[in-house]
C-alpha cells in the first residue's frame, strides 16, 4: 500500500495527543460514587441502641460535699449577702498555732531573749482581685466591716461545727475599710494585751474573719495553698531588745495527725443546704459534685464493638434557692473525667483527681448551660468519654465522671438531679448507647 | 491491575480478629459488583480488536501456546485507566480508576522451546462509595455520611511455556496461581457533636492455583487458530491467618482464529467461556455469580507510515457477560474499541494505544459507560 509520510506522522501526533490526554487525565484516581446507592451501595453497617439504668449502668450514684476540701482553697472566700432570699455567709479561718515567743539577743552569743511583752499587733490579709472584672458575684459596693473572732476550741481539728459556733460570740477586733480601699493588704489590729497573753503563756492563736456590710459583699483573701498567706505580726519586746516579727498562718495540733493545710480554710457559716435523700447536687456552697461512676458491662466497652453514641440522661429537678432573675445562667454543668485508678477507694479523694475532657483530648463533651431552676431532663453526650477508657483499658483509670457546677464554692446556685432512687423509673438516670459492633466485612 | 505478589503464608501471618461476617455486596456500579471486573486478561492490540486475536496474541495471557509468538525475548507492561460514568436516580457520577491489568514477559529457548510469565489482573475489585442516610437511634434520628472504599484485586501470576511441536503446531502449558488481596474502609460521620465517627478497616487475601493449556495451529500462512482452557483448583479468601471460604477458581475455555488473507488486513474473531460460577462459595451465601461468554472480533489494517514503520490501525467490537450479578441480573457489557500500534527500534518495541467504549446494563434504572484508554508497551531487547 502506497502511502504518504505525512499523513502518517499527522495520524502518529493526533493518536499521541489523545493517549498522552487519556493518560494525564488518569493521573489523579476518583473512585467516589454514590448516585447508583442504595440499590448498588453496601449496607454493612448496623447502629445497635442499649439504654441501661440502675445497677446495669451505674457502679456508684454519690455527692461529694465539700469541694474543695476544707483548707485546700486556692483562695478564701469571705462572703455575707442575700441571693433569692436566701442568706449566704462564710468566714475564713486563720490559725497561728505556732507564734514567734523570743528574740534573739544582740549579742550573738547570749541565748535569746523571750518576748515580755507586745505592741502593735495585727491580723494581715491580703485582698485577691477578682480575675473576671465582669463578674457581678464578687462584689464590694460598700462600706466592708472586718470582724475578727477567737475560734480557737479544744477540738479536732476536722470538727468545723464547734469551731462554726465561736462565730456566736463577740468579735475580739474590727476594722472598718471604705469601698474602695478593699484591696490589697489590710492589716486588722488586733488587741495587743490579748495577744501578748497568748505569746508570753506558749498558747495558739486561731482567728475567724468575716464581713458586715451595708450593702451584699463578697470578696476572696489569699490562703497559704495559693501562696499569699495571712500573717500576724507585731512589735515584740524583750528585757533588753525589740523586734517587729511576723508570723504566717501554720497548724500543729499535739496529738493529732499533721494536716499543714488546715492552717487556713473557708468555713460556710450559713449556704447551700444538703439535698434531699436520692437527690443529686452540684454546686453551692459548700460546693458539692455527683460522682458517678459506671458499671456499663467491660463487653460493651472492651470488645471490639465501636461505641459511636452514649448519652447520660439525668432528669433535672426544678431547684430555684438562691435564684434570681440576673443570676439564671451565671452557672454551668461541666463533666470531669475522673483519673484516680481503680485502687482509689476514697470516692471523696477520687472526686477530686479529674481533668476536664478537652485536657484529655475528649472532644464534644460540652459545658453545658442547664438552668438549673428549669425542670427537664438533659442529656450529656459521653461517647468521647467512652472512647478514652476503651483505649486506656478498664486498669488504668476508674470508669467515672463527675458533674460539677463552674460556681462550686463560690456560687449558692445548684444543680439537683435525680438519682436512681426516683420515684418513677423514667426519672432515673440513664445511659443510652449505640454502637456498631465489628463485622467481619469484606466478602462480597 | 492491583497487582500483589504477597505469599498467602505471609498474608495469614497477622492476629485473627474474630468477627461476625457481614455482606458487601453492591458498591454503587455495575461492572465492579462481587468480587470485582475482569479486565479481560489481554494485551491493549488485542482489545483493539474486541479481543479476538487473544488466542493467538503472545502477550495477552489467555493461551500457553501463544507465548510462542514472541519469537524474541522481550516484556511488556500495560496501563489502562478507566473513565466510568454511573447514571442513576437522576445523578450521575463519573469516577477514574487507574490499573495496571498486565505485565508479561518471555524469553526463547533454543528454536522450538519460549518460557513465558504474565502476570494479570483476573479480578479488579477497586470502588468507593459515599452516601448520606440516617442513623435511628433510642430517642432520636441523626444523618450520617458513609464512605465504603475498597481497592485491591486477585491476580493470576502464570508461568507457562510453549513448545513447538510441528512447524506449524504449538503447545503450551502454564501454571495459573491466584493471589492479591482487598483493602476494604469504612467511614461513617456525622455533623452531630454527639455522635463519634465510626471507622473501620478489612483487609481479605487471596490464595489459589489453576492450570491453562492450548494450542495454536497454523495450518497456512494466512490463518492461525488458537484453542486454550483452564482448569481451576482451589481458591481460598483469608482475614489475617484465618480462612474465610473456599472455592474453585473459575475454569474457561476458548477459541480464537486470525486471518491474515487480505493484503494489509488482519481479521481476529474469539469465543470464549468462563466458568465463575465455581467461585460461589467464595463469598457470601446468596453471592449470584454467573458463568458467562465473551465474543469479540476486529480487524486491523495497516496504516500510513511514520518513523519508519506503518502504525496498524484498529477496531474491533466486544460483548461479554460480567460474572457477578446485580439483584439477580445478569450485567451484560458491549464495547466498541478503536486504536492503532507502531513499531519503534526497528521492530524490537511496539506502542499500542486502545480506546475503548463500554456500555454496560443489568439493572433497570441505572446506565453504565466506560471509556478505557489501554496503554501497552512492549519492548524486544
Amino acid at each position: 500500500m502506497l502511502v504518504s509520510r505525512k499523513p502518517g506522522r499527522a495520524l502518529l501526533l493526533l493518536g499521541a495527543l489523545v493517549a498522552v490526554a487519556a493518560a494525564m487525565s488518569a493521573c489523579q484516581e476518583n473512585l467516589a460514587g454514590g448516585a447508583a446507592c442504595p440499590s448498588l451501595c453496601p449496607d454493612t453497617l448496623t447502629v445497635k441502641d442499649v439504654v441501661l439504668s440502675g445497677a446495669d449502668a451505674f457502679d456508684t450514684m454519690v455527692n461529694v460535699v465539700g469541694v474543695p476540701p476544707l483548707g485546700t482553697e486556692q483562695r478564701l472566700l469571705i462572703a455575707n449577702y442575700v441571693q433569692g432570699g436566701s442568706p449566704v455567709q462564710t468566714a475564713a479561718v486563720l490559725r497561728f498555732d505556732s507564734l514567734i515567743r523570743i528574740l534573739p539577743d544582740t549579742d550573738t552569743l547570749a541565748a535569746p531573749k523571750p518576748i515580755m511583752r507586745v505592741d502593735s499587733a495585727g491580723l494581715r490579709i491580703t485582698v485577691i482581685a477578682p480575675t473576671d472584672t465582669t463578674r457581678d458575684t464578687i462584689l464590694v459596693p460598700d462600706t466592708v466591716t472586718f470582724l475578727v473572732y477567737d475560734v480557737d476550741v479544744n477540738a479536732p481539728d476536722l470538727d468545723t461545727a464547734s469551731v462554726h459556733a465561736q462565730f456566736n460570740n463577740s468579735p475580739i477586733a474590727s476594722r472598718v475599710v471604705p469601698r474602695d480601699s478593699v484591696k490589697g493588704a489590710i492589716t486588722i489590729p488586733l488587741d495587743t494585751a490579748w495577744v501578748g497573753e497568748h505569746v508570753r503563756d506558749g498558747k495558739r492563736i486561731r482567728l475567724g474573719v468575716r464581713i458586715q456590710s451595708p450593702r451584699s459583699a463578697q470578696l476572696n483573701i489569699g490562703s497559704a495553698d495559693g501562696g499569699v498567706p495571712a500573717t500576724l505580726e507585731y512589735f515584740g519586746f524583750s528585757d533588753t531588745s525589740k523586734a517587729f516579727v511576723t508570723r504566717n498562718v501554720n497548724t500543729h495540733t499535739p496529738g493529732a495527725p499533721q494536716l499543714t493545710s488546715l492552717a487556713d480554710y473557708d468555713l460556710v457559716l450559713q449556704g447551700t443546704p444538703p439535698p434531699d435523700p436520692g437527690i443529686l447536687a452540684a454546686g453551692g456552697i459548700p460546693g458539692s459534685r455527683v460522682f458517678l461512676r459506671f458499671g456499663v458491662a467491660s463487653a460493651l466497652i472492651d470488645s471490639s464493638a465501636t461505641i459511636v453514641r452514649a448519652n447520660l440522661i439525668l432528669h433535672q429537678l426544678a431547684n430555684v434557692q438562691f435564684g434570681t432573675a440576673d443570676t439564671a445562667d451565671t452557672v454551668l454543668l461541666q463533666v470531669g473525667v475522673v483519673q484516680a485508678s481503680p485502687r482509689v477507694t476514697n470516692i471523696a479523694a477520687a472526686a477530686l483527681l479529674v481533668d476536664p475532657p478537652g485536657s484529655l483530648g475528649i472532644t464534644g463533651v460540652p459545658t453545658v448551660n442547664f438552668r438549673p431552676d428549669v425542670a427537664r431532663p438533659d442529656t450529656i453526650p459521653l461517647v468521647g468519654v467512652f472512647s478514652l477508657w476503651r483505649r486506656l483499658g478498664p486498669l488504668v483509670a476508674q470508669r467515672a465522671i463527675v458533674l460539677e457546677s463552674t460556681g462550686e464554692g463560690i456560687e449558692p446556685r445548684r444543680y439537683l438531679f435525680y438519682s436512681s432512687s426516683a420515684p418513677a423509673d423514667s426519672l432515673k438516670p440513664r445511659i443510652e448507647i449505640s454502637y456498631i459492633p465489628r463485622s467481619g466485612f469484606g466478602l462480597p | 491491575m492491583r497487582l500483589r505478589f504477597i505469599p498467602s503464608a505471609l498474608l495469614a501471618a497477622a492476629a485473627a480478629v474474630s468477627a461476625a461476617a457481614a455482606p458487601a455486596r453492591a458498591q454503587g456500579n455495575v461492572s465492579t459488583q462481587g468480587f470485582g471486573y475482569p479486565p479481560g486478561q489481554i494485551s491493549a492490540a488485542a482489545a483493539a480488536l474486541g479481543g479476538g486475536p487473544a488466542e493467538t496474541d503472545g502477550q495477552s495471557a489467555l493461551n500457553p501456546a501463544s507465548i510462542a509468538a514472541w519469537i524474541r525475548p522481550g516484556v511488556y507492561f500495560e496501563y489502562a485507566p478507566e473513565f466510568r460514568s454511573v447514571t442513576a436516580n437522576g445523578q450521575t457520577d463519573h469516577t477514574t480508576t487507574s490499573r495496571f491489568p498486565l505485565v508479561a514477559g518471555a524469553i526463547t529457548i533454543g528454536s522450538r522451546l519460549t518460557a513465558g510469565v504474565s502476570v494479570s489482573t483476573l479480578l479488579d475489585r477497586t470502588w468507593e462509595t459515599t452516601r448520606s442516610g440516617f442513623d435511628h437511634f433510642a430517642s432520636d434520628s441523626v444523618q450520617f455520611t458513609e464512605n465504603f472504599k475498597v481497592s485491591g484485586a486477585i491476580d493470576d501470576v502464570k508461568p507457562g511455556f510453549s513448545v513447538a511441536v510441528l512447524r506449524s503446531l504449538w503447545i503450551g502449558m502454564a501454571a495459573d496461581v491466584y493471589s492479591g488481596d482487598n483493602n476494604l474502609t469504612i467511614k461513617r460521620t456525622s455533623q452531630d457533636t454527639t455522635v463519634q465517627t465510626f471507622s473501620q478497616t478489612s483487609r481479605l487475601s487471596y490464595s489459589g492455583i489453576g492450570a491453562s493449556g492450548g494450542i495454536m495451529w497454523q495450518p497456512g500462512s494466512f490463518l492461525a487458530i488458537g484453542v486454550s482452557g483452564r482448569l481451576g483448583g482451589r481458591l481460598t479468601a483469608f482475614r489475617n491467618d484465618t480462612v474465610l471460604t473456599r472455592a474453585t477458581a473459575p475454569k474457561r475455555a476458548g477459541a480464537g482464529v486470525t486471518f491474515t488473507g487480505l493484503p494489509g488486513v488482519v481479521l481476529a474473531f474469539r469465543t470464549d467461556w468462563e466458568g465463575w460460577s465455581s467461585m460461589n462459595g467464595l463469598g457470601q451465601p446468596g453471592l449470584a455469580v454467573t458463568n458467562t461468554w465473551d465474543y469479540g472480533g476486529g480487524a486491523e489494517f495497516r496504516g500510513p507510515v511514520a518513523l519508519g514503520e506503518p502504525v496498524a490501525l484498529r477496531i474491533g467490537y466486544r460483548r461479554r457477560g460480567l460474572p457477578f450479578l446485580v439483584d439477580s441480573s445478569k450485567v451484560t457489557e458491549t464495547s466498541y474499541s478503536a486504536g492503532f500500534g507502531f513499531l519503534l527500534s526497528q521492530g524490537r518495541s511496539r506502542l499500542d494505544f486502545t480506546l475503548v467504549r463500554a456500555s454496560r446494563s443489568g439493572l433497570p434504572g441505572v446506565t453504565e459507560h466506560a471509556w478505557t484508554a489501554e496503554f501497552g508497551v512492549m519492548v524486544r531487547p
